[in-house]
């Protein structure tokens, strides 16, 4: 059953128009942190971690500057400098979140250079010491918690693939880290007793197909590229296409036992190990219209994203700002809005941002449950929330969604169908 | 170069923040394009002056859809576009004699009765073009299905009067006939209605027999002619060459699918090849999977699978399917009319689906003599169902 699934595509899905100019052609490009960052103690919309450093305290890079009170979610400090303050910021992900502003020591701090150890030269711990060094370092892997219980999985997925059009951080990852990610990737197959382990990506990049198969020649680490359609990046699909397996409703890929990481994780996750650095710095796609070099950037966690397009160059006014990309990314009102470890990826746009069309009666052209990755039938769901019939909701499995927005992407009559499908699935998991 | 500024507030809203470009009222805009080449092919068949009855069925639509403005909750902007390309779907069924009122009459109901009272625009479960078309066979029984229909004759294309008609007394199809002086169109039945005649019992026609072979000899215009669209029919059903342009630009502009037309066409296929014909004793035994039959019978019996008849060297049973798929209204349905997607199921194989009762109960409904225009009422059979057929072609969930 396996080799028949194979290399297949999922069903549903959209091909869509990837952006020009490319901002995967640049090479990634370090920046300098801004004089003053407010580093955030929350990554995405998981509850704040505790400070563990006081106002006044000098901190060097890599110094812990709070953790949550299991001793999980570590933060650490991207630069030198002293605690100016404890303040509170906005994130993309959640409003007034605790944060400790560092004024930075030194004008032009930029990343710190790890040494010249190389993966092959380093002992890779045994499971527990490993996941216990990650968690220590402020890697949170997805799934982590499920990694410490099983120790053990079937099947390892990176993806090369990066889930919005807008983006290029795992591709321009693996592109210019190649060795890296890939010796990585072998240790983890080891270190884990995988079964196997997948690298993959778009099967349209072939010169990077065959580079990083040479590299990967005679580890155990499969190189494999699939149809880049959209969402294919998403962890689900990525199961269903590579490992040729279904993940349960409302489950995660750990249901069977695969476990779904990236080319930016495997990274942290080298830097981390190999070079005993803890996880800030992170590479973040920089698109969109109003950006005169759109391409890939090193980012210290803290930064403001106008600090990040100031490097970017603003080319136009910006009208939209959207962290993330153009089809599931959240649209901030201003550029102080502050990144975190989560943020891949920018989008600054100015032309094509219009106004959502005015919703008009469906046409039942069936658009949206062709096009819907999970076979979810949009429009009915979107239906019985508007009548209210929400627990007739339950049958249709609203929860498996994965807010990839291909269903009102491709609405003739503009409905607002992901809210619709949003709000059957809120009344599903309330249940 | 100024600087570029920020603006104090960006615009905040729900993802996603590009979107395909379709659009309703561009859906119904394509099937008014599509309505154009078999508004050409009509004006040069059945002479310029069917273009009123194009429009007068179009107006009549507008004029429903200006009445119920109130009454249509929203989709302003396809409002238009939609009754415009029901009133065209409407003309295309009617006969070249029809006079302006029908058409009027028709589209106005098919609007103000079958997509507003019916539902409204999105939910009205049956074809709006078709219930006005229905309405107006039960207003005026006669005046969509004549007995004879007229069409231009060779030489006074696009510009003759079908006044001057002679009844088709000798007419062998539209090169092979001169015309009398001063007579610029013919009159024949459609040529499915003189092809069913040979799934039923003996008719007196002139004491002419109508087994398939005689008539195909003695009744029929060449296919070619049903293909160009010079044969008796609806001033839209007639050339299946432009049925298809404006069928494949719907289908190439994703404004309908593929798997409608294929299926019912590909049903009315199967079922003409092996439904069985009546043959006249004598005349019967001529195909060859079935030796003797129908000789034993007398008058007349059966021949199952007509497909396999080939007589006096012609394939009779190749030419009745060719002239069950083109010989009547079947192609305008299934690539101009049924597409609606308000009144079609969801999906690609809730449209095969469709389209497979659509051609088998059209084909049974022809064969049977049951009415004229079997193939529209088969339409709106469907349509009723199109819930169950949603309902069982629902895409599974993975993992659920
Ligand atoms: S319902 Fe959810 S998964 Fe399906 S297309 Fe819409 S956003 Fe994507
Ligand atoms: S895509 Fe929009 S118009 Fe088409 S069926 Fe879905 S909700 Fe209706």
């Amino acid at each position: 059953m396996f080799m028949f699934t194979r290399g297949r595509s999922f069903d549903g899905g959209r091909f869509l128009a990837t952006p020009a100019p490319d901002s995967a052609a640049q090479p990634i490009r370090s920046i300098d942190a801004p004089a003053t960052l407010r580093v955030p103690l929350a990554q995405a919309d998981e509850p704040a971690a505790e400070p563990r450093v006081v106002t006044g305290q000098t901190v060097a890079a890599n110094d812990l500057l709070g953790e949550s009170p299991g001793g999980a979610g570590r933060v650490h400090s991207p630069v030198s400098g002293t605690v100016s303050r404890l303040a509170r910021v906005d994130t993309p992900y959640q409003q007034d979140v605790p944060a400790i502003e560092i004024a930075v020591a030194g004008a032009g701090a930029s990343e710190p250079s790890p040494g010249e150890r190389t993966a092959d030269a380093a002992d890779w711990p045994a499971v527990g010491e490993l996941l216990d060094r990650l968690g220590r370092l402020g890697v949170d892997l997805a799934e982590s918690a499920w990694l410490w219980k099983v120790r053990r999985v079937d099947e390892i997925i990176i993806s090369g693939l990066d889930c919005d059009p807008a983006q290029s951080a795992h591709l321009r990852t693996l592109t210019s880290y190649a060795d890296e990610v890939v010796s990585t990737a072998a240790a983890l197959h080891d270190v884990f007793g995988a079964r196997r382990t997948w690298l993959v990506l778009d099967s349209a990049r072939r010169r990077l197909l065959s580079a990083l198969a040479e590299v990967a020649r005679g580890c155990p680490v499969r190189v494999h590229g699939v149809v880049s359609k959209y969402p294919q990046g998403m962890a689900n699909l990525l199961v269903r296409t590579v490992a040729g397996a279904e993940v349960p409703c409302e489950a995660t890929p750990a249901a069977v036992a695969v476990w779904v990481t990236d080319a930016c994780a495997m990274m942290d996750v080298f830097r981390a190990v190999v070079q005993e650095q803890a996880c800030t710095w992170q590479t973040v796609t920089v698109a969109g219209d109003a950006v005169s070099s759109p391409g890939n950037y090193r980012v210290a966690p803290g930064s403001t994203i106008g600090s990040l397009v100031r490097h970017a160059g603003l080319a136009k006014t910006p009208r939209q700002i959207i962290v993330g990309g153009v089809m599931n990314g959240i649209a901030v009102p201003t550029g102080d809005v502050v990144l975190t470890k989560r943020t891949r990826c920018v989008t600054v746009r100015c032309d094509g941002v219009r106004a959502p069309s005015e919703a008009m009666a469906c046409l039942r052209c069936g658009e949206c449950q062709d096009v819907c990755p999970v076979g979810l039938d949009p429009r009915g769901l979107l239906e019985l929330a508007e009548r209210n019939r929400l627990e007739l909701a339950v049958r249709r499995h609203p929860q498996v969604c994965l807010d990839c927005g291909l269903c009102d992407y491709v609405c003739p009559s503009s409905l607002p169908l992901m809210r619709g499908v949003r709000r059957c699935r809120e009344h599903v998991s309330v249940r | 170069m100024a600087a570029v500024r920020w603006p104090r507030s960006c615009e905040v809203r729900d993802p996603p923040y590009i979107h395909s470009g379709a659009s309703s009222e561009q859906t119904y805009w394509l099937f008014c394009v599509a309505a154009v080449p078999v508004m050409a092919a009509g004006a040069w068949v059945f002479g310029y002056g069917i273009v009123a009855v194009y429009v007068s069925a179009a107006l009549g639509a507008l004029l429903g859809e200006r009445v119920c403005r109130y009454f249509v909750s929203h989709g302003s902007r396809s409002r238009f576009p939609h009754a415009m390309a029901m009133g065209l779907m409407l003309a295309m069924t009617l006969p070249p004699t029809v006079g302006l009122g029908i058409p009027l009459v028709g589209g106005f109901l098919g609007i103000v009765i079958g997509k507003v009272v019916l539902g409204g625009m999105g939910n009205y479960l049956w074809h709006p073009a078709l219930v006005g078309w229905a309405l107006v066979h039960l207003i005026s029984p006669g005046a969509l299905a004549p007995a004879r229909w007229p069409f231009l004759a060779a030489g006074h294309g696009l510009t003759g009067s079908l006044e001057a008609v002679m009844v088709g007394a000798g007419y062998r199809g539209f090169g092979l006939t001169v015309p009398p002086p001063g007579v610029e169109a013919w009159s024949t039945p459609r040529p499915i209605d003189r092809l069913i005649g040979a799934y039923s019992a003996p008719v007196a026609d002139g004491g002419a027999d109508r087994s398939l072979l005689s008539v195909f000899r003695d009744h029929l215009p060449p296919w070619s002619d049903t293909v160009w669209g010079v044969a008796g029919g609806g001033i839209g059903e007639t050339c299946a060459v432009a049925v298809l342009v404006g069928g494949l630009v719907l289908i190439f502009c994703r404004a309908s699918r593929w798997q409608l037309p294929v299926a019912a066409l590909g049903t009315v296929a199967v079922l003409a090849a092996v439904w069985p014909v009546r043959v006249d004793a004598g005349l019967a035994g001529g195909a060859p999977g079935a030796p003797g039959l129908g000789q034993a019978a007398s008058p007349a019996s059966a021949l199952w699978f007509p497909i396999l008849s080939v007589r006096e060297g012609f394939p009779v049973g190749v030419a009745a399917v060719l002239f069950h798929l083109t010989g009547g209204g079947l192609l305008t349905a299934c690539f101009l009319i049924a597409p609606d997607p308000v009144s079609t199921p969801l999906s690609g194989r809730g449209h095969l689906l469709f389209g497979v009762g659509l051609g088998a109960l059209a084909f049974v409904g022809r064969v049977s003599g049951l009415t004229p225009g079997s193939v529209y009422w088969a339409i709106l059979a469907m349509n009723t169902v199109v819930p169950v057929i949603d309902r069982i072609t629902r895409r599974r969930v993975p993992g659920a």
